[in-house]
């Protein structure tokens, strides 16, 4: 197992190396240049503001510095924000990490008990209309939802506020649990946006898993030895049916850090997917290099954690 | 046919039926999808009879651009979607039962392509190639598509590979065609259905949101998605212009999701 | 507790208002809701519209613009940093700065800050875009702690402009020992100290910048305590914050789609400020495939003047804007102080356009609508940003008007950057495009003069150069020169001027004396006051 995992993780550390490398030169090859706001600028005066920027460089030389100052922790600095890139990043990790933490628990949690009920009930009148509902909810675009609910619960009962993460007027001196009640009244919104539209996948998932194991030889076994229903579900094909699941919460890694583009764009929510659309919007090089390394690590280390999740859940499993 | 027995799974099909119907019908039914009558008084005009869906920002009938938007977005949807699925089945299938190192070379490649954000590699790829038409388009999106897809099959078809049944089919020497037709797919039949479905309402989706960065259909020619994008700006003030495409792109997407269900109930005789 | 009771009470709790806010007697306090976030706010570092406000509220220029934004001499100028000046001779101003101007740690401003700052902006390796627009500066010299003389290259109306409209001083004293590529990155810029009405307060990244009111500033204190400058780079989100009772004040409501959210709103006024900004349809005048070869259909100025006649621009301003716009005559913004009064045929003229194209050869020969010469169809591409929501709907209008005449439109929806690329590259027939332009009407050169840098239609005329060129070296600023200039480019049609819209801006009613600027939105800031009695809670909560 030990060395399985150093293998893997050898594996991991390598495809990173090389997706970074890939994304280095990808960013920079996209159509057009940080350049695009100074639009109006004289061409001179573009020309000198290339040179500030070092982009006049060939392209090897910037992955050569690129590389180099990876090494040391130093992404190079943000030409939309004037700071150095690990400064930005860091500074939007947090909110990132609590909106896509609570949605991906509320996701993974929500898809494993309801998908197993809903999967013993299949075809009855409540899956019918859970499936149709949340179908509905993924089908339709998330800023749709998001604004829907802004206009009832904000704009409308004034319950929750429209978009941030804090209010401005909270006063310094108040103690953190009334400043951590704040973010929360903002985080209700863009998360319950977020879960309605994407809860479908891992629920649907799940749900067709179960619904695969109920009909499992050795599950119909134990059904005939006289195990009651509700246990058979609960202990043995839901257990089962984890690896669809299992899979998708390795896949959901990388959501979490950049996936909510739509939802934090609607609520101002200050996030890593919000921040690479805009890197990426304005040819902010450094930045965007920066945000896709984050999300290319955590494509590979949520693989890895599936993968290890998947051994330990069915050791008969070689993967 | 027997997959279409059931009433919910006749409806679906006879849903998406209809709309190909009212697409190809639409030109001689309904008035100019892209005429624009009085963009300053006939403006965002709520439901009526002359407008059965109410018009959109340039005076618009949305009806018209409802009927005619479903053609492109059926055919992105549901071939992008389809595409995934079969590109990410294919390699799940190969990768969860070719050994160690096939399977490793495929999943860190898929690990490497599945880095490279899909609106990234999509504003690439339309840099590239300007002038793309709507079929190379849905390939694309087909082709970014498919890694979740083939990280479930792959993890469904280990988890095959070790039970005994597969053992003992393969010391009894079937090859990998007969492993992958045989054994696997039946399997797995039911989670590509689930992802086909899920995939058609994100492809149609995904048409509209970057139709505005130059990808997919150019503007005036509507489509669901793109009609849902541009109704954002009114989505207050005028719900209809929003409300009607997103109703279709839902009855798009619970059909499909129906008609998968059929589909895996029909290849897959064990399931109830 | 039975769960639904759980839920009742956390639902309660998480909508309570936040609970326990300072309380004070202060006079107000304003949220200012943008759609970018101000992360360098000083001058020489800006780098978008958001830096320029708050850059406009913590530091001060010599002088800033009058309420008639005449940028010729310097008659409408107001004092700021500089009581009085005088110009010495042709080449020569002379400032005298206020001796009661204090940066906000207390430290006097000086005329070492001033020759300091001229210095920096200068540098070209430094602050490109600055040193561009002070090219004509010879030299700045310090006379003693208050006074600054400015030597000029050469004679020419707008000298008093470029001395003090480019250029908020910055202060000598805390920078000198920064070296300028660590300007950015340094402990000032993370809470940089200006001499402006507000000072620095805190910023929360992504978020929000809090400034405050420096009480007992020089030109008065400010009556609004709390600047809080929030940022949402949705549309929608920013509108949501004020509906929802969050924000005060908002820009860029130009859209009749935007306007039309706040209808049912009482707390908010909507007020048109003219602005800079100017949208037209540019023509390019030589063949994007061979750039040496004048443009097959364009490059004929029968043409082109047809292709405007046959655009109804009042409809088009009225659809999208409403009356938040006017059809512009020539590249001409509503804030252009030498603008004409109103442009000719804003409603088009359809059988004129068809009369000039017949006349240049093309004619429907095959009947299926689109004109055609020797079998080639009258068919064009227009190229434009498609995340513009003004531009999208603006691009399919001037299509299916174009339509109606023969001529067929093919829309190339671009994202930003690479639209900007196409654009420099000048690969299009035509380019939907948006500018904001520069105060002083020089600037119009750059865009229509033959040599012009952003002249990437390729437009020329020697007639609007040599009008340029006399405008430009009027002594008196030269207004009816100017004007003339405007008609004679509206008459060339190297573009189709569309549309000069106002900045619509939604004040919530409880300020009083609100002043806008277009050269700079909120840097009346300092006179805006909370009428008495319609304190909101925040307002009475202190600055931190």
């Amino acid at each position: 197992m030990t060395r399985w995992l150093a293998r893997r993780a050898a594996q991991g550390v390598l495809t990173w190396a090389v997706a970074v490398i890939a994304l280095f030169l990808l960013v920079r090859l996209l159509p057009g240049d940080p350049l695009a706001a100074a639009n109006e600028l004289p061409p001179e005066t573009q020309e000198a503001l290339r040179r500030l920027y070092g982009l006049d460089q060939p392209l090897l030389t910037q992955l050569g510095h690129f590389l180099g100052g990876l090494f040391h922790g130093d992404l190079g600095v943000s030409l939309l924000h004037g700071r150095p890139v690990t400064e930005v990043l860091l500074g939007h990790l947090p909110t990132t990490l609590l909106l896509g933490g609570a949605v991906f628990v509320a996701d993974f949690a929500i898809a494993y008990w309801l998908g197993t009920r809903l999967a013993a009930r299949a075809g009855g009148l409540e899956d019918r209309w859970t499936m149709r509902v949340l179908l509905t909810g993924h089908a339709l675009p998330p800023f749709w939802l998001g604004l829907v609910l802004v206009w009832i619960f904000a704009l409308g009962l004034r319950w929750f506020p429209a978009a941030g993460v804090s209010d401005p007027f909270l006063a310094s001196h108040i103690p953190w649990s009334g400043r951590a009640l704040d973010v929360l009244r903002h985080m209700v919104l863009p998360w319950l946006t977020l879960v309605l539209t994407t809860l479908v996948v891992p629920l649907r998932h799940h749900r067709e898993a179960v619904l695969e194991t109920l009909d499992a030889d050795w599950v119909r076994a134990a059904r005939a030895r006289g195990v009651p229903e509700s246990q058979v579900l609960r202990r043995h094909a839901a257990r089962a049916a984890l690896g669809p699941l299992v899979v998708l919460l390795g896949l959901w890694m990388p959501m979490l850090l950049t996936g909510a583009v739509l939802v934090e764009t609607t609520f101002a929510w200050p996030g890593l997917g919000w921040l690479m659309a805009q890197a990426v919007g304005g040819r902010d090089y450094p930045l965007a290099t920066g945000c896709v390394l984050l999300g290319a690590a955590a494509v590979v280390a949520g693989n890895l954690l599936a993968d290890l999740l998947q051994r330990l859940l069915d050791p008969r499993v070689s993967t | 046919m027997k997959p279409f027995r059931t009433p919910g799974a006749r409806i679906a099909v006879a849903t998406l039926v209809a709309f190909a119907l009212l697409a190809l019908l639409a030109p001689w039914l309904l008035q100019n999808p892209n005429a624009m009558p009085d963009p300053v008084g006939e403006r965002l005009l709520g439901p009526s009879l002359a407008h059965p869906f109410g018009t959109d920002a340039l005076s618009r009938d949305l009806l018209a651009r409802l009927a005619r938007g479903g053609a492109i977005s059926l055919q992105v949807g549901l071939s992008a979607a389809l595409l995934a699925s079969i590109v990410g089945g294919s390699i799940g299938m190969l990768a969860g039962s070719a050994g160690r190192v096939a399977d490793t070379l495929m999943m860190r490649g898929t690990d490497a392509f599945a880095s490279v954000p899909r609106a990234f590699a999509i504003l690439f790829v339309v840099a590239a190639w300007p002038e793309m038409p709507l079929w190379a388009f849905t390939l694309l999106l087909g082709v970014t598509g498919w890694y979740a897809v083939a990280r479930i099959v792959r993890a469904e078809s280990l988890r095959l590979m070790a039970t005994d049944a597969l053992t003992a089919a393969r010391a009894l020497g079937a090859g990998r065609a007969r492993i992958i037709f045989r054994h696997l797919l039946p399997n797995v039949a039911g989670q590509l259905a689930v992802a086909t479905a899920l995939g058609v309402g994100e492809a149609m989706l995904l048409e509209a949101g970057l139709s505005f960065l130059g990808a997919g259909v150019r503007p005036p020619t509507p489509s669901w998605g793109g009609m849902i994008h541009d109704g954002k700006d009114v989505l207050l003030t005028a719900p209809w212009a929003t409300l009607a495409p997103g109703l279709a792109l839902t009855a798009a997407v619970l059909a499909t999701n129906r008609i998968g269900d059929a589909l895996r109930d029909a290849f897959d005789p064990r399931t109830r | 507790m039975p769960r639904p009771a759980l839920v009742a009470l956390a639902l309660a709790v998480l909508t309570a208002g936040p609970p326990d806010r300072l309380t004070a007697q202060d006079h107000g306090s304003i949220v200012i809701v943008s759609g970018q976030f101000p992360g360098q706010p000083i001058p020489t570092l800006t780098r978008g519209s958001a830096d320029n406000d708050i850059a406009d509220l913590l530091f001060l220029r010599l002088a800033r613009l009058g309420p008639t934004l005449r940028t010729a001499g310097d008659r409408d100028f107001v004092p700021q940093l500089a009581r009085r000046w005088e110009r010495r001779d042709s080449l020569t101003l002379v400032f005298e700065l206020d001796p009661r101007a204090r940066w906000h740690d207390g430290v006097p401003v000086t005329s070492r800050d001033v020759v300091w700052s001229f210095g920096r902006a200068r540098d070209a390796a430094v602050a490109p875009a600055h040193a561009t627009a002070l090219r004509w500066v010879r030299e700045v010299v310090a006379d003693g702690d208050r006074r600054v003389i400015i030597r000029f290259a050469k004679p020419y109306p707008t000298q008093f402009f470029d001395a003090t409209w480019q250029l908020p001083v910055l202060p000598a004293h805390l920078l000198d020992s920064i070296p300028p590529a660590q300007l950015g990155t340094s402990s000032y810029a993370k809470a940089p100290i200006g001499n402006g009405p507000f000072r620095y307060v805190r910023a929360l990244p992504g978020q929000l910048v809090e400034i405050a009111a420096v009480t007992g500033h020089f030109l008065g204190s400010p009556k609004i305590e709390r600047v809080i400058y929030r940022a949402a780079a949705d549309g929608d989100a920013r509108i949501n914050l004020m509906l929802s009772g969050e924000g005060d004040g908002l820009e860029q409501l130009s859209l009749r789609s935007q306007q039309e959210r706040f209808a049912g709103s009482t707390e908010f006024r909507l007020i048109p400020v003219p602005s800079f900004q100017i949208g037209f349809v540019l023509f390019n005048h030589r063949d994007p495939a061979d750039r040496n070869a004048p443009h097959p259909i364009l490059a004929d100025g029968g043409t082109r003047r047809a292709l405007v006649l046959a655009l109804d621009r009042a409809t088009i301003v009225a659809s999208l804007f409403g009356t938040a716009a006017v059809v512009p005559e020539g590249p001409a913004s509503m804030s252009l102080w030498v603008r004409t009064p109103t442009a000719p045929l804003a409603g088009g003229d359809t059988a004129r356009a068809a009369a000039l194209l017949a006349a240049a050869g093309w004619t429907d020969h095959d009947g299926n609508g689109v004109r055609d010469r020797d079998g080639r169809p009258l068919k064009l591409t227009l190229i434009f940003p498609g995340t513009s929501p003004s531009r999208r709907l603006a691009a399919q209008l001037v299509q299916e008007q174009w339509r109606r005449v023969g001529v067929q439109i093919e829309l190339t929806p671009l994202e930003f950057p690479a639209y900007i690329e196409r654009r420099n590259a000048r690969s299009f027939d035509l380019d939907l495009t948006s500018i904001n332009q520069d105060p002083n009407p020089a600037g119009l050169a750059q865009g229509w003069s033959c040599g012009g840098g952003t002249n990437l239609g390729s437009f020329c005329d020697p007639a609007v150069d040599s009008l340029l060129a006399r405008a430009e070296a009027a002594p008196d600023g030269g207004l009816a020169l100017w004007q003339s200039l405007l008609r004679r480019i509206d008459s060339d049609a190297p573009a189709a001027f569309l549309f000069a819209p106002a900045n619509v801006v939604a004040v919530h009613r409880r300020f009083d004396g609100v002043v806008l600027r277009p050269e700079g939105l909120w840097s009346g800031l300092a006179a805006w006051r909370v009428t008495p009695g319609r304190q909101l809670p925040r307002d009475r909560t202190g600055a931190q």
